[in-house]
């Protein structure tokens, strides 16, 4: 038997906003992710154009070279508006948190040998400068790009980064509260390894490049595509292996969550490229140039990588690399 | 196995440096001008973007944790709206045409603020004020969003909200808060904070975002009211956000102070003409009202910003240029602005009346200076012609202000029996405005202001759905004879009515 509230039933005229209606092809009740998205962005009748670029309007399609009937068919399958986003990532960085504070409680970063702890932190810690750098293109997109659909999915991908950046520096003090003997922290040298030290130039010159990427499609491919499945793929999966056939699993504890993240991101990026590439030959053709452009570009950062950790494996681990990130782009329908 | 924990090493100061403003770095593979074009050339001078104070230290783990706390509660709250008929429980259905007003001509705004915060958040070359605008900027998306969920429900049921977004395109009035953001969004980024996170957010949001929670409050709108609370706190971060940016700008360099003093002239008035549509609101929209726009005039800007200014006046600041004006005309705003769109009332995509008794006399009461003597007898026309069934509808197209493309409604400084009424002429051309502050603000960028979209020029140029006014409308996507006209012979009335009549039987 079910239990049967009796409530007042009324009638509505509509059960969506007309434009959503529309689009679902018939007035029906419509998801929070639909009403929250759909149309929402300004079109058309402009007032002003910007003083600081007059060559567009104020939302302009002309911005890239991608061309779509609608751009609101660039989906998220992972549906998210503001409040699922922020629910969610609550609960990602959570789970994080816990973990980092697992190592620490444990004191399982003490257990490092000095040369695999100043592995680690070369390798690691640096990336909180490129990620910061991933959430400044994301944020370009999220102003520039065509469509909410597109640009709010930017808008959460960059404050990822910003929290991803912030969870590098987290992972740098704990190092530092493992280490009672030194007073300075480790965090303080990453700047100067990343803007110096010849191991980080590569990729932080294909990210300087990206900045001044006027197409903000271009941009979307050459961070959220190129850059993080070379970079993702090569320290977070290779070079994590790498710790774990060494017996080191505490740092693998650490970066769970880029792992996590990259799956969940993949599948809104890969989606975007993959409707984008289906709608007409010009847009595959212009996105399989940029894509082979920065794969170019950021080969040479993971190689440099690769050659600092294991000179004698660096060929086979970029070849790992690049294989993997050709899965993504076989997937993306190129 | 040794667990070692030493002290921190670093301050809370310092451990929220360290997760932001160490981020960034001094580019040298592109150079730091062309990875930031466009934070020099408004002139403001900065020379340390360190000093920058940041107002909260919210990393984002712990943005994530307070907005999912709010998130959840408030999607509570609207889901237990909708399923317990929330809109019976409002004190009368005139109420929800200031719903229609919010959705059509604020939420679009929330909107456009994130994309504006984005530019900010992307393109100052400190890192500090990009992290607190990009913050505000998810902020704003928040807001659109949870407004649009908000009021969905209210949509199901009654006119002038099915079509907010393709409406704040097209709609003659919905201009007003249009160009106001575009203006804003098509200024470099300094200005844009001076405008929106100072002159909107600090200087004038209890004059805008709070009358209509409050009048919500008031008004028995659950869902409305609760997203209100639920903003309070991100409202304050904007506010403080605003307040930081003008000290920040003023004390880095003194060749600043004309400059902001400038932006916040500009920026007074252009949000000023904004309200018009709040004290509408306020003194005849609300069934049950919060306070009279004059009272709330008199509070938060006569007393707050007063005091405001001359905290500011340290730094060289002065009262923005044209508030006397504004002073003098909180004695006859919301009447000149009411009685306007009863007469285009068969163009908006909210309803109007005339008050009734009761009203009237609360009008009296608010108003003993103008009120009666100025606009009840225009009143009595009305409604004594509505009663021999002749409603008024103004069937022309009104010439528009250029700047803040209100209709010439208002009057002259201290004699309100005249048309206000300025011209200048640029380039051969001859332009309109409806105050000196709207002509001063053409005349300091009138390559800007000639761009303008007007409705009614637009119109009769033939840009908007063809030539009869019922084409227009149709334009608009307004389902004629529900959206728009006259309250009492809306559906909106009857279904009210209905609702009411079946829940009385029931009594």
């Amino acid at each position: 038997m079910a239990l049967d509230i009796k409530t007042t039933i009324i009638k509505p005229k509509r059960h969506t906003y007309s434009h959503i209606a529309e689009r679902l092809g018939s007035d029906r009740p419509a998801s929070r992710y639909e009403e929250a998205s759909f149309d929402v962005e300004p079109t058309s009748n402009f007032h002003y154009r910007p003083v600081w670029d007059p060559r567009f309007e104020i939302y302009d399609t002309a911005r890239t070279k991608i061309q779509m009937e609608d751009w609101y068919v660039l989906t998220d399958p992972r549906q998210f508006y503001y409040g699922t986003y922020t629910i969610n990532r609550n609960k990602m960085f959570e789970a994080a948190e816990t973990q980092l504070n697992f190592v620490e409680t444990r004191g399982l970063l003490a257990n490092l040998t000095e040369a695999d702890r100043t592995l680690v932190q070369k390798i690691i810690l640096p990336l909180r400068h490129y990620e910061w750098g991933a959430n400044m293109n994301n944020v370009q997109i999220t102003r520039f790009g065509s469509g909410t659909i597109v640009t709010q999915a930017t808008a959460f991908n960059a404050m990822d980064r910003l929290g991803l950046a912030q969870l590098i520096c987290r992972i740098g003090l704990a190092f530092d509260a493992a280490l009672a003997d030194t007073d300075s922290s480790c965090l303080h040298a990453t700047r100067a390894q990343w803007t110096d030290d010849e191991l980080w130039q590569p990729l932080r010159k294909a990210l300087e490049d990206s900045f001044v990427v006027e197409d903000w499609f271009e941009l979307f491919v050459a961070q959220n595509f190129i850059m993080d499945n070379f970079v993702y793929q090569f320290v977070y999966t290779q070079f994590d292996d790498m710790l774990i056939e060494k017996g080191i699993t505490s740092i693998s504890l650490m970066t769970e969550i880029f792992r996590k993240y990259r799956a969940d991101s993949s599948r809104w990026v890969n989606a975007v490229l993959k409707r984008a590439i289906s709608e007409n030959e010009e847009n595959k053709k212009q996105i399989a140039e940029w894509v082979a452009d920065w794969s170019k570009q950021v080969t040479p950062a993971v190689k440099a990588l690769a050659l600092y950790i294991q000179p004698e494996q660096a060929d086979k681990a970029v070849q790992i690399c690049e294989e993997a990130v050709q899965k993504h782009i076989t997937a993306i329908g190129l | 196995m040794a667990i070692t924990r030493s002290k921190p090493k670093m301050g809370i100061k310092e451990r929220y440096a360290s997760m932001t403003r160490d981020l960034g770095w001094e580019t040298s593979y592109q150079p730091m001008d062309k990875v930031f074009p466009y934070d020099k050339f408004e002139g403001i001078k900065i020379h340390d973007w360190d000093a920058w104070v940041d107002p909260f230290r919210l990393t984002m783990d712990a943005y994530w944790k307070y907005q999912s706390e709010k998130e959840r509660k408030l999607y509570a709250v609207i889901d237990s709206f909708a399923q317990n008929n929330g809109q019976m429980g409002i004190t009368d259905a005139r109420y929800l045409n200031a719903i229609k007003l919010f959705i059509t001509g604020v939420s679009p705004l929330e909107y456009a603020a994130h994309r504006g915060f984005a530019f900010a958040g992307r393109h100052f070359r400190g890192v500090g004020m990009r992290v607190a605008s990009q913050m505000q900027s998810i902020d704003e998306l928040r807001h659109a969003q949870t407004q649009l969920h908000a009021m969905s429900h209210y949509n199901k049921f009654f006119g002038g909200m099915h079509s907010s977004h393709l409406m704040y395109d097209r709609v003659w009035y919905l201009s007003v808060p249009k160009s106001y953001f575009d203006d804003a969004m098509t200024a470099g980024p300094f200005e844009f904070l001076t405008a929106i996170s100072f002159s909107f957010e600090y200087v004038l949001t209890n004059l805008l975002f709070v009358p209509f929670m409050s009048g919500a409050a008031h008004n028995g709108d659950m869902a409305t009211v609760t997203f209100g609370f639920s903003a309070q706190s991100d409202e304050s971060r904007h506010m403080t956000l605003g307040i930081e940016i003008i000290k920040f700008m003023l004390e880095q360099d003194e060749a600043n102070l004309p400059i902001v003093q400038r932006w916040i002239d500009k920026w007074f008035w252009r949000g000023y003409r904004l309200l018009a549509l709040v004290s509408m609101m306020m003194d005849y929209m609300l069934p049950k009202r919060v306070m009279s726009w004059r009272e709330a005039w008199e509070i938060y800007f006569e007393e707050a910003g007063t005091a405001l200014f001359e905290d500011l006046s340290r730094y060289g600041l002065k009262m923005p240029k044209y508030y006397e004006v504004a002073n003098w005309e909180k004695d006859h705003l919301s009447h000149q602005v009411w009685s306007t769109f009863y007469n285009y009332a068969g163009a908006t995509a909210f309803h109007t009346w005339m008050p009734n008794d009761n009203e009237m006399e609360w009008l009296r009461d608010k108003y003993p200076d103008s009120f009666e003597k100025h606009y009840q007898p225009r009143f009595e026309h009305f409604i004594k012609e509505q009663k021999k069934g002749n409603r008024f509808f103004n069937n022309t197209l009104p010439m528009l202000c250029q700047t803040c493309q209100i209709p010439f409604i208002f009057t002259e400084p201290g004699d309100p029996t005249t048309t206000c009424f300025r011209e200048t002429h640029y380039k051969g051309n001859r332009y309109n405005f409806c105050s000196d502050g709207c002509k001063d603000i053409f005349e300091q960028e009138p390559e800007k202001y000639i761009q303008a979209w007007l409705p009614v020029y637009q119109i009769y140029q033939g840009n908007c759905g063809g030539k009869e006014i019922e084409d227009v409308l149709r334009w608009y996507n307004f389902n004629l004879g529900e959206d728009n006209g006259e309250y009492l012979d809306s559906p909106d009335y009857d279904l009210w009515t209905q609702w009411k009549e079946s829940q009385s039987r029931a009594v």
